[in-house]
């Protein structure tokens, strides 16, 4: 029994030692002993140990992996936080936990912008931002992610879209990714103005573009190659631009969009009539 | 960094990815077609040396640029295309190609008895005009472009053309 009672002894005093570690911001020191700690039979489901294991890994991960969109000391301190929690933790404590993870979240949700505005790199970011939900719903198990997952799926689009017809015309991808974010706002949201209003715009784009590019020496053969595929972008433009009108009629850039779409169609009467509500607008 | 999204959303909306600024999209089609029709038709020998005109009657700006564009890029075979724009039909001269826009239509039964046999192929885009005098009229069926053939009228005006060509257009005769 007294060494029963020793060894328990001596996994508290890890305890102690791995906070004083931590207190004099020595965490090489503090994570030896905290790892001990967590792996004893006498301390491995004390959620205090779990909770300080996760701000020792935290101090670790701010030194060398901060910013990584992977990074074993963040996932072990995300993990044993995780594990404190499901400890039922005094309040105190899972006050603490529920702070680390909302920093975590942050910093995920930080990523997921960087990736997107700085690397154009979908895929990654799109992980990121996934795992700032998980994050986020660990701490808050009741946050509602429309709202973000919106401004993320519209954000997404947006840059995509910009690089596409400002920079890479050739570069196909980049107008699926854009499309793909969008359509998942229109999932999320049907009657989303800008989610809407910007597959209008993608669609007539792509097809006067098709149209400005062609050579004015194609056969008449290719030309109606040229106006088959111009013509179904243009009509698939439209419904998502009228869906627009119907909740904005005198938003002057949606009018000037569908005189666009019904000019491209051919439809003269129809942009005719666009274009004379567009008048009567920039007359007031 | 907390704002960057909406930044980059207000600026995709209202710069970068709004519609293409002044494209018109149909001023394009004409001049693609305009030139196509003057690998279909034989020109007069009088008029195989010089410019190649093409007068245009009517007010588009979009249509001036598109053809100019075409003009500075494409040759008639040897010729070198010229573009004129006017409101009306003065029967001065008698280019290769006349181009009466829809609301100018009134100068069409001028121009077609003025330049009968002169060798210009009158082209307009009002319904029926390939019945009263024009060799060539625009229309729209089902959101494509297409055009109607009066080859009696092609004849009329002096011009030799290909059987392939009928086989394109919507025969008026």
């Amino acid at each position: 029994m007294a060494g029963l009672g020793n060894a328990v002894f001596a996994q508290t005093d890890k305890l102690i030692k791995a906070q004083e570690c931590y207190q004099t911001k020595d965490f090489k020191c503090a994570k030896s002993a905290i790892d001990s700690v967590i792996i004893h039979t006498d301390t491995k489901n004390d959620p205090f140990a779990w909770s300080l294991r996760g701000y020792i890994y935290f101090e670790l991960y701010k030194k060398s992996e901060r910013n990584l969109l992977n990074s074993s000391l963040r996932d072990s301190s995300i993990n044993s936080i995780l594990k404190s929690n499901a400890l039922n933790p005094e309040a105190a404590i899972a006050g603490s936990n529920k702070k680390l993870l909302e920093n975590y979240a942050a910093g995920y949700h930080s990523i997921c912008k960087s990736l997107l505005s700085d690397s154009l790199n979908f895929t990654r970011s799109l992980m990121a931002y996934e795992k700032f939900k998980f994050v986020q719903s660990k701490a808050n198990p009741d946050y509602n992610f429309k709202e973000k997952d919106i401004e993320y799926y519209l954000a997404a689009g947006s840059v995509f879209q910009d690089r596409y017809f400002s920079i890479d015309t050739t570069n196909k991808q980049l107008l699926d990714i854009s499309k793909t974010c969008y359509l998942k706002v229109l999932d999320i949201e049907p009657d989303n103005t800008n989610a809407n209003f910007s597959m209008g715009i993608i669609y007539y784009n792509q097809g006067a573009k098709i149209m400005r590019d062609m050579e004015y020496d194609v056969t008449l053969a290719e030309y109606y190659v040229y106006e088959e595929n111009a013509v179904k972008l243009f009509k698939q433009s439209l419904p998502f631009m009228l869906k627009v009108y119907e909740k904005e009629p005198q938003k002057k850039t949606v009018i000037e969009g569908l005189a666009g779409i019904y000019d491209g169609l051919k439809d003269k009467a129809k942009s005719k009539e666009f274009i004379k509500k567009l008048e009567e607008l920039n007359k007031k | 960094m907390k704002h960057l999204f909406k930044y980059i959303l207000i600026i995709s909306l209202f710069f970068g990815s709004g519609f293409i600024q002044n494209y018109d999209t149909n001023a394009k089609i004409k001049a693609v077609f305009l030139y196509n029709f003057t690998r279909y038709f034989e020109w007069p020998e009088a008029k195989k040396t010089g410019n190649f005109v093409i007068h245009v009657i009517g007010n588009n700006s979009s249509l001036l640029k598109e053809l100019n564009d075409l003009s500075a890029k494409k040759m008639v075979g040897n010729q070198k295309i010229e573009i004129k724009f006017s409101n009306e039909f003065d029967g001065k001269s008698a280019p290769h190609i006349l181009f009466v826009l829809t609301e100018s239509s009134k100068s069409l039964s001028d121009a077609t008895s003025k330049l009968k046999g002169k060798g210009t192929l009158i082209i307009a885009e009002k319904e029926g005009a390939a019945k009263s005098g024009a060799a060539i009229n625009f229309v729209v069926i089902e959101n494509k472009q297409k055009f109607e053939y009066s080859k009696n009228s092609a004849v009329k005006a002096g011009l030799k053309t290909s059987e392939d060509f009928k086989s394109l257009a919507i025969a008026i005769d």
